[in-house]
C-alpha cells in the first residue's frame, strides 16, 4: 500500500477521534500504538492520529467510563496498556455513530443539494 | 482511578518500545528505528502533560463534539488579538522538562548520552498560543535580544539547517544536509571530536575561513572512516571550507545532518534577511546553564527578558507609526497637493478593533 505523503493526509476533524477510538476497540482490546495503527490502516493511511492527541483521548475515555485500561503483554512480548470498551462505551459508540451519520447527511444536503423539482 | 505518573511513563515507554521493535522487524537498523519512533511520537512532555491534565481538570461533557467546534470558532476570534507570546525553556536532551521523562527517552535509547553534563543543557523555543504559533524557532535578531539579557545562561549555541551541494573528498558530488552553527554550539552541546577539532569561536564572523565538521555517521558510511580527511578542502555550493574534524557518535540533535559548518559557508546566513529580519525564524537555540543556575531560574529570567524586549519593541513601533502619520501631508493644509475624488476622511481606515471589542 503506497503511503500518501504527509501533506495529503487528513487531520482529524474536531470531535471525531473519540468515536474512531471507540469504533476501533469494537474489534477487541488494543494498546495505544495498535489503535493508532488500526485507524491509519483502515483509512488507507489517509487519517493520521497524532500521538499527542491519541493518548490524552484514551485517558479521557477511561475517565468517562467508556473504556477500561489494563496492563498486558503485546504480540511482540512487550508490556503495554490495553484498552477495551465497557458497556457504557458501547452505548456511547452507538450514540456517536448515530450523530455522525446525521451530521454527514446534513452537511451533504448543504454541499450537494438535490436539484429542485426532480423525483 | 487516576493513574500514577509512573504509569503514564510506562505507557509511553511501551509505545516507543513496540514501535521500535516493529521498525526493526521491517528491516531498519536499531539506531535509526529508535530515532524514527521518537520523532514520530512527537513531543513527549507535552503528551504526558495532556494525559495528566485529563485527570486533573473536569472535562466538559463528552458527547459535545459540536461544542468543540464552537470553541474552535472562539479561538479563531481570539487569534485576532495576538495573545501573549512567551519563551519556552526545557532541558534539551530530555526533550522535555523533567528527569522522569528523560529517563523514558534514555531507557529507550538504551545508551548513555555522550554530551557533557547534559542536565545543564537547555533548549529554548518561543510560543504565541494566541496566534496559533506554538513551539517556534528564533530569528537571529530575537536571539541577540535574548543573549544580551541572560545571566543564568553561560553560553548560547545556535543551529540552523541548509542544503549544500558538496564536492570534494573523492566522492560523487551530492546534496548534503548541513547544520550551520555559531562558534559556541559544540561547547554548549558538550560534544567532542574523534578526529581534529570542532567548530569554535574563532570560526565566527564573516571574515573567518570556511570550516566544516563531519558527523560520525557520514564519515564512517560515505568516507569509509578515512583517517586523512582532516585538512582537506571541500566545496559547499559557492563557498569552500576546510574539514577541521569529525564529531563523536552522538544523538543527532536537533536534526540529523551530514556535516556541520560555520556561518561563513552559507551566503544565506550572512545575508540581510537572516541577520536583520525579526520574522525569519529558522534557528534553533540552546544554552548551557551558568554555574549555580537552575532550569527554573533560566526559565524565569528568559521569560521576563523576552517579555521586556517585546514590550520595548511594541513601544518603539507605536512611536514610529505616530511619527510617520504626522509626516503625511494634511490635505487641508494650504498648498498641500490635493487629490481629486478623495474618499471622505475616515472611510479608508478599517475599524480593525471592532470585532475583539464586541466579543468582550
Amino acid at each position: 500500500m503506497a503511503k500518501p505523503p504527509d501533506d495529503q493526509r487528513l487531520e482529524l476533524l474536531q470531535g471525531t477521534l473519540d468515536m474512531l477510538i471507540l469504533r476501533t476497540l469494537q474489534w477487541g482490546p488494543q494498546h495505544g500504538h495498535g489503535i493508532g495503527l488500526a485507524i491509519r490502516a483502515r483509512s488507507d493511511a489517509l487519517l493520521k492520529v497524532e500521538t499527542g492527541s491519541l493518548y490524552p483521548a484514551l485517558h479521557r475515555l477511561v475517565k468517562r467510563g467508556w473504556l477500561k485500561a489494563e496492563w498486558g503483554v503485546s504480540e511482540a512480548h512487550q508490556r503495554a496498556k490495553f484498552y477495551r470498551l465497557t458497556a457504557a462505551g458501547k452505548a456511547q459508540l452507538l450514540r456517536e455513530q448515530d450523530r455522525w451519520s446525521q451530521l454527514v447527511d446534513a452537511i451533504g444536503r448543504v454541499m450537494n443539494p438535490e436539484p429542485a423539482g426532480k423525483e | 482511578m487516576r493513574p500514577h505518573d509512573d504509569d503514564l511513563d510506562d505507557e509511553i515507554r511501551g509505545h516507543l518500545a513496540i514501535s521500535i521493535k516493529e521498525r526493526i522487524e521491517r528491516g531498519e537498523d536499531p539506531a535509526s528505528a529508535r530515532l524514527a519512533a521518537l520523532k514520530e511520537f512527537g513531543n513527549l512532555t507535552l503528551t504526558r502533560d495532556s494525559m495528566r491534565s485529563v485527570w486533573r481538570y473536569g472535562w466538559l461533557d463528552a458527547a459535545d463534539a459540536l461544542g468543540r467546534d464552537l470553541r474552535f470558532a472562539l479561538r479563531a476570534l481570539l487569534r485576532a488579538r495576538g495573545l501573549a507570546a512567551t519563551v519556552v525553556v526545557t532541558l534539551a536532551l530530555g526533550i522535555g522538562a523533567n528527569a522522569a521523562i528523560f529517563s523514558v527517552v534514555r531507557g529507550v535509547l538504551l545508551r548513555p548520552l555522550v554530551n557533557r553534563d547534559e542536565d545543564r543543557l537547555i533548549y529554548i523555543r518561543q510560543s504565541a498560543p494566541g496566534i496559533g504559533a506554538e513551539n517556534m524557532t528564533f530569528s537571529m535578531p530575537e536571539i541577540g535580544d535574548i543573549e544580551s539579557r541572560a545571566t543564568t545562561v553561560a553560553a548560547f549555541g545556535d543551529f540552523s539547517t541548509v542544503d549544500f551541494a558538496l564536492t570534494g573528498l573523492g566522492i560523487e558530488p551530492r546534496m548534503v544536509k548541513a547544520g550551520v552553527v555559531n562558534g559556541s554550539f559544540f561547547d554548549v552541546m558538550g560534544l567532542h571530536p574523534v578526529l581534529g577539532r570542532l567548530i569554535n569561536r574563532k570560526d565566527d564572523g564573516k571574515d573567518a575561513e570556511g570550516a566544516a565538521v563531519l558527523t560520525y555517521r557520514f564519515w564512517t558510511t560515505a568516507l569509509n572512516s578515512d583517517p586523512t580527511v582532516v585538512g582537506k578542502t571541500i566545496r559547499l555550493g559557492v563557498r569552500t571550507a576546510t574539514v577541521v574534524g569529525v564529531l563523536e557518535p552522538s544523538v543527532p540533535y536537533p536534526t540529523d545532518t551530514e556535516i556541520i559548518a560555520n556561518v561563513v559557508t552559507s551566503p544565506h546566513h550572512l545575508g540581510a534577511t537572516m541577520v536583520t529580519r525579526r520574522t525569519h525564524r529558522m534557528t534553533e537555540l540552546f544554552g548551557r546553564l551558568a554555574p549555580g543556575a537552575t532550569v527554573e531560574a533560566a526559565r524565569a529570567e528568559l521569560t521576563a527578558a523576552y517579555a521586556a524586549t517585546r514590550a520595548a519593541r511594541r513601544g518603539r513601533r507605536r512611536l514610529r507609526h505616530r511619527v510617520l502619520e504626522r509626516r503625511e501631508p494634511d490635505p487641508r493644509a494650504v498648498g498641500a497637493p490635493r487629490r481629486r475624488a478623495r474618499r471622505p476622511r475616515g472611510a479608508r481606515r478599517r475599524p480593525r478593533r471592532a470585532a475583539p471589542d464586541a466579543a468582550r
